[in-house]
């Protein structure tokens, strides 16, 4: 019976992980976790007693090593501290209402009603959790895994160390607990209930954190924003003064050609046309104007970020063909994402055309009733073995590059609407990211 | 074969008559009707139960007209899933992926091209055209849609489809592009007959496959690229493979 309560308690710590970290397991992956967790559990609760729980906070951290090695971060460890103790705590709060309540239930009943008690207890935690968890994420918005990943050190490490904290001053108290069978000193009251403050503090600090990065964030890319739109404006003016400066040559060619015709001296029209209108053709041909469809992207975050690295692709010399015909007035993905991932695949296609004789960059946004698509196109010098693509630090740029695309990887890994498309042809390369439109958060 | 050309500009139209007319008489191609207007709904009437192949050259920009050449050529599309569309337009109207993708646009011709140049892209459209008139089958494509994607890709360039690290995702591996999406392989195993689902974690296109190599339990596919097969089921790829064979050869 003892050790079927351990089993149980096991079982909700590995409950109350796989929900706080949301990691997707197979169902054979969860029966071999579990079985380890098991042997492990009960071999070093037989060998240290309680302490046994902190070696299953090891195979925690273990777990989040295996499931995201890649970008194992500060949140890999704090999932395994956070089911610690909120098991623990849980525990705590659901024991003497439990007690209470099978007390009520075989009042009559003369068997052994101690271990319900105990069965019980273990058995709340990761349903408490669970219901905890749900709350929290339907009333509070999405957290962005972005954000995460990124500060995850500033927001997890306070906490990762005050679960220590609590952890090592909690269990020893258990521990004699068990051992006396006393749990009530006064003493030990007080310091249960600083610490399991402490542990809600910490709870709170985390969400404070996330809040005020979320801000930081969100200014940094709206005043970013600003400066990127204002280049466009300043962009756009001097394609208008160019506009302006050939109106005013086209008047004067009229009037030359008007008094060629006149005078019916076909010496002067002809050289009129081979020597001022002719040359206009290679105006009307430049592609630098294509960016003026950006009038049809109606996102303003994409606008910018589009016109900033149009810009920084001209300036390279390289010819930049944009095709957005129709309006779009949405992307059915997160922003920040979206952007993310934008400026990634940019930033590789430019740096990849730059290199090149023909210079191409071509950028389509269209979108019809089931998919938006952004496709990214640009010129190579050799054709990309697509065998490697996106793994993480192989780069056909040379040693210590190549995080761009396993990001971009990494990201749509969480966006299950999204398929990435990568075609390589001979000096060609180009990604296409497909949105399914149904995946639009309401 | 049908010719249709769309144009507003009156000059343009007869210089693109005349030159369709050259050409044709060049190469021996017969049409039956060569019909020029200025009007996308004249064109859009003319549609109604064309039996021929036909060949479109259309304006994107017709002015005092409500439809853009985009809306016209999702028309003639619905009407007429085989026609080959070809837009002649100016350059600041060029977007080639999106009409491609829209109306499988065969191709753009730039108004202001230099004559010869322009011939040449005609002719080029015009022999394309005269070539398909005797193939009305449309191209054999595979069509994909789930909660998750939609997206198309030809027969012929799928080689096969494998699962990820990361769970439910699959990569599509075609002759020269992949493509990474949400879905179960057996969903896509499903599909298509020509699918085989020869390992746990992989379904062949069995038409791509060049050859089964038994030492080693690979699938292996043109170009230098293979998947394993699973001991199991080597012998079913290789009947499955070797029917489908014969089922195409006598054609």
């Amino acid at each position: 019976m003892y050790y079927l309560i351990i089993a149980i308690q096991i079982l909700s710590f590995f409950f109350i992980f796989k929900s706080i970290s949301r990691y997707v397991f197979t169902v054979k992956e969860i029966s071999v976790w579990l079985a380890v967790f098991l042997i492990i559990g009960w071999v070093s609760t037989y060998l240290i007693g309680i302490w046994g729980a902190v070696t299953l906070f090891g195979c925690f951290i273990g777990i989040s090593y295996y499931k995201n090695h890649r970008t194992f971060s500060a949140s890999g460890i704090f999932y395994g501290a956070y089911a610690l103790v909120m098991n623990s705590f849980l525990g705590y709060l659901a024991a003497d209402p439990i007690t209470w309540f099978t007390r009520l239930i075989f009042r009559q009943s003369s068997a052994n009603i101690d271990y319900f008690t105990y069965l019980f207890t273990a058995m709340a935690p990761p349903i408490m959790n669970e219901i905890l968890l749900r709350l929290v994420r339907r009333f509070v918005p999405q957290l962005s895994k972005e954000l995460i990943r990124e500060y995850g050190k500033i927001i997890f490490v306070p906490v990762i160390v005050l679960c220590a904290i609590i952890i090592v001053t909690v269990y020893p108290i258990l521990d004699a607990g068990n051992r006396t069978g006393e749990y009530s000193s006064y003493h030990q009251k007080t310091i249960f209930t600083g610490m399991w403050l402490l542990f809600v503090g910490s709870l709170l600090y985390m969400q404070f954190q996330y809040h005020h990065i979320r801000k930081r964030e969100l200014e940094k890319s709206k005043s970013e924003q600003l400066e990127q739109l204002k280049e466009y404006a300043v962009q756009l003016e001097k394609i208008y003064d160019e506009f302006r400066g050939f109106r005013h040559d086209y008047a004067n060619i009229l009037l030359t050609l008007e008094d060629g015709i006149y005078r019916e001296d076909w010496e002067q029209v002809k050289q009129v046309y081979e020597n001022t209108v002719k040359p206009t053709r290679q105006f009307l041909r430049n592609n630098d104007y294509s960016f003026v469809k950006l009038r049809n992207l109606h996102v303003s975050e994409v606008k910018s970020i589009l016109a900033a690295k149009i810009m920084m692709a001209q300036q390279l010399k390289i010819d930049v063909a944009l095709e957005i015909e129709e309006p779009i007035d949405s992307i059915p993905m997160d922003l920040i994402s979206f952007t993310r991932i934008l400026s990634i695949l940019l930033d590789n296609a430019i740096e990849a055309a730059a290199g090149t004789e023909g210079c191409k960059l071509g950028i389509v946004l269209l979108e019809d009733a089931a998919v938006l698509r952004l496709q990214i196109e640009n010129s190579s010098i050799e054709t990309v073995d697509l065998r490697n693509l996106g793994a993480r630090g192989y780069s056909t740029k040379g040693e210590g590059r190549g995080l761009g695309l396993h990001n971009v990887q990494q990201i749509l890994n969480d966006y299950k609407y999204a398929s990435l498309e990568t075609e390589s042809q001979p000096h060609l390369f180009s990604q296409t990211l497909i949105l399914r439109k149904s995946g639009e958060r309401p | 074969m049908n010719i249709f050309i769309l144009e507003d500009h009156l000059i343009q139209q007869q210089r693109l008559e005349r030159i369709v007319k050259a050409l044709c008489v060049k190469h021996h191609i017969r049409y039956r009707h060569l019909f020029s207007t200025a009007k996308p709904d004249r064109l859009l009437a003319q549609l109604e139960g064309a039996l021929d192949h036909q060949l479109y050259f259309l304006d994107l920009e017709i002015k005092n007209e409500k439809h853009t050449g985009l809306e016209v050529a999702q028309e003639i599309r619905q009407k007429d899933p085989y026609g080959t569309i070809v837009f002649v337009t100016t350059h600041s109207e060029l977007a080639p992926k999106t009409f491609a993708y829209r109306v499988a646009a065969l191709d753009f011709i730039e108004k202001d091209l230099p004559e010869e140049e322009f011939i040449q892209k005609v002719e080029a459209c015009l022999q394309i055209a005269d070539e398909r008139r005797n193939l009305s089958a449309s191209p054999d494509l595979f069509s994909f849609e789930n909660k998750y994607t939609s997206f198309q890709i030809p027969f012929s360039e799928i080689l096969y489809f494998e699962t990820m690290d990361v769970p439910h995702k699959i990569r599509l591996i075609a002759t020269s592009r992949t493509l990474e999406f949400y879905a179960e392989l057996h969903e896509i195993a499903a599909c298509d007959e020509r699918f085989f689902r020869c390992h746990r974690a992989f379904v062949v296109n069995l038409a791509s496959v060049r050859s089964i190599d038994k030492k080693n339990k690979l699938v292996v596919f043109d170009h230098g690229a293979s998947c394993t097969v699973s001991r199991r089921l080597q012998k079913e790829t290789i009947e499955k493979m070797e029917a489908l064979r014969q089922e195409e050869s006598p054609k």
